[in-house]
């Protein structure tokens, strides 16, 4: 049975597009087949994320106004066996296309595949609409900010009102050392406001960054702990309920815990 | 008053019933769907003679059926009017006489006394089929000049008594209880998206009816069309029951007192023309009295991050004086050996004292 996951988030970088490659990777990895699309007409960038972008010859607006078929838009990620990219126009905008014609687009791409994962723009209109136009439930994405939380809380209201099932929230660019030391919301604090299921809660990494840079998604890396937490969020997405949370600190030995525990251990970023 | 203006009363008025002492001259417009009741100059007694006289009136001038939703329009300078004779003789129009009425007009000077009396109750009024827009056109002349084609909205018209400051959605219309977007105040009755699902299922029996603006319900006896918040023939408060949490950008207007089941966001608003309970976090915008009720309340759980607004008088409660926050070392040690327990959340109620507003613990009492 396929479905089609909407990710996305209300406020600009909070790692949408991050987290929709490394999902996409990751559920490719667990054996299946899976689209990410890019929503984002006009400031595409999941191609640079995944490491694709000189392989485009076709794209999403192509494909809806019928100048190719949608198996020569579709860009196949070699590193992961069943990923695929359907990537956005550059050279247009978010009106250049209506939710029906996504709704069809993405009824299409589900013939073929089990996974269809949109990357939803930034805001809540015209990129927005279309984004969740074909979309049967929807993953949130937020930081511990208030700014990301208001803004997510928006989102969700919107999710609903577009009539899609209560969707997931997963909580990125989460530091530990400053939860703990009162400095950041912790995850129960977010939980409190927003009031959905989580998935995952994914550490602030400079892993992100190099990845981004190299075009390599995170999830690539074994030894990643980003990684790692993008792996089971992934799990988490396939229907999974046993898949244990993440221990941040799990580099950091007994001692490091204890004296964190204490009060006494310095202030330090954990999960590096 | 613009050109298309139509004087609803020509000078002298053709009145089916003459003017005297005491007596409301009833003027019908079939073909406009006009109907005039001219209250005269003097103090109309308004007691059950002077009322059963009137509705006799007016079961004669409206005998012919015709389908046409009347635009009411209320003449008179002598401050006659209440909001219960408003709504009496509302009631008897379309449930007695079985027509529809679309708009209500009142004139200033008989409007000016209903306001001052009980406008923070204008759900009584909410007796139309239509979005009821009460409005009013210039000053009362001989014979009154009363004009329909100038729609002025409530809140302008009384400007210099309404305690809210002019509402873009509430200014055209009385009764309105909207759920979606603060930005798009035209676009939401039109879709008919203005009752929540959430709304009590028992009073919705077709959920078609559902789809109908809360103001543009027809009162009438047949329990298919009941309200969904419920009837209150009476005059009793309505109350509005939610159980969702509102989340920011949704926005819920009610003529009446509202109780919400579960949070209200920062972002989220309540107005209410009552109270406003909120069985959750209080962190968005409650405004109780709208209407100007300066002893409507607000009852919420943790209204440290919320605003509280009642009547005209705001409140921001995060900037009431807190607790020292737990600064040193050893307190915040001691507060991580114990990191699970809840937190304590105490009701607070706010309400309105010499002015300005007080934020308490609510202990049961309602008054300080």
């Amino acid at each position: 049975m396929s479905e089609c996951i909407v990710v996305t988030s209300g406020k600009g970088g909070v790692g949408k597009t991050t987290t929709t490659a490394n999902l996409g990777v990751a559920l490719a990895l667990l054996g299946k087949r899976v689209v990410v699309v890019d929503a984002d007409i006009g400031l595409r960038n999941l191609d640079v994320i995944l490491g694709l972008e000189n392989r485009i010859v076709y794209d999403l607006v192509h494909v809806i106004e019928g100048e190719c078929r949608i198996k020569q838009a579709l860009i196949r990620d070699k590193r992961a066996e069943g990923l695929f990219l359907l990537p956005a126009a550059q050279t247009r905008d978010k009106n250049a296309v209506t939710p029906d014609q996504m709704r069809e687009l993405v009824a299409k791409l589900k013939e073929t595949h089990d996974i269809i994962l949109v990357d939803c723009p930034a805001g809540i209109e015209q990129g927005f609409k279309n984004a969740v136009a074909g979309a049967d439930r929807a993953v949130i994405v937020t930081t511990p900010e208030v700014s990301a939380i208001r803004d997510a809380d928006r989102i969700i209201g919107m999710v609903e009102a577009a009539e899609l099932p209560e969707p997931q929230l997963i909580i990125n660019r989460f530091r530990p050392a400053m939860v703990e030391a009162g400095d950041m919301m912790n995850k129960e604090d977010i939980l409190e406001i927003l009031a959905i299921p989580l998935l995952g809660v994914v550490p602030d990494h400079e892993d992100i960054i190099v990845s981004a840079n190299r075009g390599v998604p995170v999830v690539f890396d074994e030894a990643s702990i980003v990684g790692e937490a993008f792996r089971r969020v992934a799990r988490r997405v396939t229907g999974e309920t046993d898949v244990p949370e993440l221990d941040f600190e799990q580099n950091n030995g007994i001692w490091g815990t204890l004296m964190r525990w204490m009060g006494l251990g310095p202030a330090r970023e954990v999960a590096r | 008053m613009n050109e298309s203006a139509v004087p609803l009363v020509d000078a002298p008025a053709p009145a089916t019933v003459a003017p005297s002492a005491g007596k409301v001259a009833v003027e019908l417009d079939n073909d406009h769907g006009r109907l005039t009741l001219d209250f005269g100059p003097q103090l109309w007694p308004g007691d059950d003679e002077a009322l059963d006289e009137l509705f006799e009136d007016l079961s004669e001038t409206l005998l012919d059926d015709a389908d046409v939703a009347l635009r009411v329009a209320f003449c008179g300078s002598g401050e006659s009017l209440s909001a219960t004779l408003v709504h009496k003789v509302l009631r008897y129009i379309t449930q007695d006489c079985d027509r529809a009425v679309s708009s209500v007009v009142v004139s200033p000077d008989l409007g000016r006394h209903l306001l001052s009396e009980t406008f923070h109750r204008p759900v009584e009024w909410a007796t139309a089929t239509e979005p009821l827009l009460l409005a009013a056109s210039t000053p009362v002349g001989t014979p009154p000049a009363l004009a329909l084609a100038d729609e002025i909205p409530l809140d302008d018209l009384f400007a210099d008594e309404a305690a809210e400051p002019a509402d873009p959605i509430l200014g055209e219309q009385v009764g309105l209880f909207i759920l979606g977007d603060a930005a798009d105040p035209t676009a939401l009755p039109a879709e008919g998206a203005c009752v929540a699902e959430e709304a009590p299922t028992e009073a919705i029996p077709d959920p078609s009816e559902a789809e109908v603006p809360v103001a543009l319900v027809e009162a009438d006896d047949n329990p298919a069309r009941a309200r969904p918040w419920g009837d209150t023939p009476d005059g009793d408060r309505r109350v509005l029951a939610l159980r969702r949490t509102l989340r920011s950008g949704a926005v819920v207007r009610f003529p009446g007192d509202v109780v919400l089941f579960g949070d209200l966001n920062a972002g989220a608003q309540i107005v209410a023309h009552g109270d406003i309970v909120v069985l959750g976090k209080l962190r968005g915008l409650a405004h109780a009295g709208s209407r100007g009720d300066t002893a409507a309340l607000v009852i919420g759980l943790d209204m440290t991050a919320g605003q509280v607004r009642i009547a005209d008088v705001i409140a921001f409660p995060q900037e009431e004086p807190e607790t020292p926050a737990a600064g040193s070392r050893l307190t915040r040690l001691l507060a991580k050996v114990q990191p699970s327990l809840p937190r304590p959340v105490a009701p607070t109620i706010a309400r309105l004292v010499d002015g300005t507003i007080r934020i308490e613990d609510y202990r049961g009492r309602l008054h300080a």
